[in-house]
């Protein structure tokens, strides 16, 4: 099991479109993988539980990954996040 | 998907048993040339009143479309004839013309049946008016020579939105259709549809309907072709329903990407105009009927200006944005 923090960079946060990028990405992995706001955590691999953590622009994220591909899951998503700001901006 | 107009031509014949099959009402009786009705064809859908011929201006005449008769040039023939002036009425009959429709139940003067029984020209009579009876054959003849393209797939009414269900063979088109029956909604056909352009008073628009006149056959494999109604009841068919949604049926692909969200939509063109078009994916334990029903709301919703990941997604940033102002 591996750990990760990210940040939300994008101006409009973890909207629709967003959530569907990091779901469907996350989807591809076999590991099981959790994102974390505050006390909440749910799973990444579903649209309407990123949709519903809501976080804005700033918000830190951690993200859980296990299992056989955790560390190519985790190098993905934070591609995703921080690098690409999900192809928006 | 081969365009093509349904037909080219129509014989006068067919297009009265049209009017007598689908009740029209044209209310046309034959007054000559009964022999010739499955002999004169009809090529264009528009038609014509022949004032300026009868006057003596042949120039351009349309002597292809139907020619009406109705109370101005009925008037005028009676005054030629009144003044023994049949130049302009023989030349007029000289012309291949298909069929003349006289309208107002008038009487038609024996010179006129004459003429039109030595050209070989059928005549015929409705108690309509003008302006009633032309309305009517306008919309049986536009119908007939709308574009029209075939589709493999089924065509299902769910609440008067219809839904073209593709997919390849063996994915489950006819049985989901038989599921959809079985919750209430109305069968088109089975297999192949034809997917006619029909100008209406609203702009154009797409309508399906079967492509044959068999009746509602549907073939379930394992089970063999049912008529279904026969096993659910006349009431469960309609002729034919606009077109407003194509569903195409997947076998599940876990490398493609399907559709989550439902904000963006996909269409599909089909004789010029873009159809809603919503893939679904078919994997064990996914039901299917359910899912179209589910698709067909969803476009009732979505005319109505109704998105529920819109609406979602605005309120999640709505917070974000509440959030953003306490920290």
């Amino acid at each position: 099991m591996k750990k990760i923090k990210v940040a939300v960079k994008n101006e409009y946060g973890l909207h629709a479109r967003p959530s569907s990028l990091m779901a469907n990405l996350a989807s591809q992995f076999k590991s099981d993988i959790k994102v974390i706001k505050d006390d909440n955590e749910v799973n990444c691999k579903s649209i309407m539980n990123l949709l519903l953590l809501a976080a804005g622009k700033g918000v830190v994220l951690t993200i859980v990954a296990d299992g056989e591909d955790e560390d190519e899951a985790l190098k993905a998503l934070r591609e995703l996040v921080e690098i690409r700001k999900f192809d928006e901006d | 998907m081969d365009e093509k107009s349904s037909v080219s031509s129509i014989s006068i014949a067919r297009l009265l048993e049209i009017d007598a099959e689908q009740n029209h009402s044209m209310g046309l009786e034959v007054l000559s040339g009964k022999e010739y009705l499955d002999k004169k064809y009809i090529t264009s859908e528009e038609i014509n009143r022949p004032g300026l011929p009868l006057a003596g201006f042949f120039d351009r005449f349309a002597n292809q479309r139907i020619q009406i008769l109705g109370r101005g040039e009925m008037a005028y023939i009676e005054k030629l004839l009144r003044e023994n002036n049949k130049k302009n009425i023989v030349r007029f009959f000289e012309y291949d013309i298909p069929v003349c429709i006289v309208t107002h139940n008038f009487d038609i003067p024996s010179y006129l049946i004459e003429q039109s029984e030595k050209s070989g020209i059928p005549f015929l009579r409705t108690n309509l008016s003008t302006k009633r009876f032309i309305a009517i054959v306008s919309t049986i003849l536009s119908e007939l020579f709308a574009p029209s393209v075939t589709i493999h797939g089924n065509f299902i009414s769910i609440y008067n939105v219809g839904v073209l269900i593709t997919g390849k063979s063996g994915i489950g088109k006819s049985e989901s259709v038989l599921g959809l029956v079985e919750r209430g909604h109305k069968f088109v056909c089975d297999d192949i549809v034809r997917i006619k352009k029909i100008r209406t008073g609203k702009g154009v628009e797409l309508k399906g309907e079967p492509f044959h006149n068999y009746g509602p056959y549907i073939e379930i494999r394992g089970i063999g072709i049912i008529n279904v109604a026969q096993y659910y009841g006349e009431g469960k068919i309609l002729k034919s329903e606009k077109l407003d949604l194509i569903v195409d049926l997947h076998e599940w692909d876990s490398s493609y990407s399907y559709d989550r969200l439902g904000i963006e939509e996909k269409y599909e063109n089909i004789l010029g105009i873009e159809v809603p078009r919503k893939e679904i994916p078919v994997s064990p334990g996914r039901n299917i009927p359910l899912l179209i029903e589910v698709a067909a709301y969803r476009e009732v919703m979505r005319k109505l200006g109704y998105n529920s990941a819109i609406e979602l997604n605005e309120k999640i940033q709505e917070l974000m944005k509440k959030e953003k102002e306490v920290v």
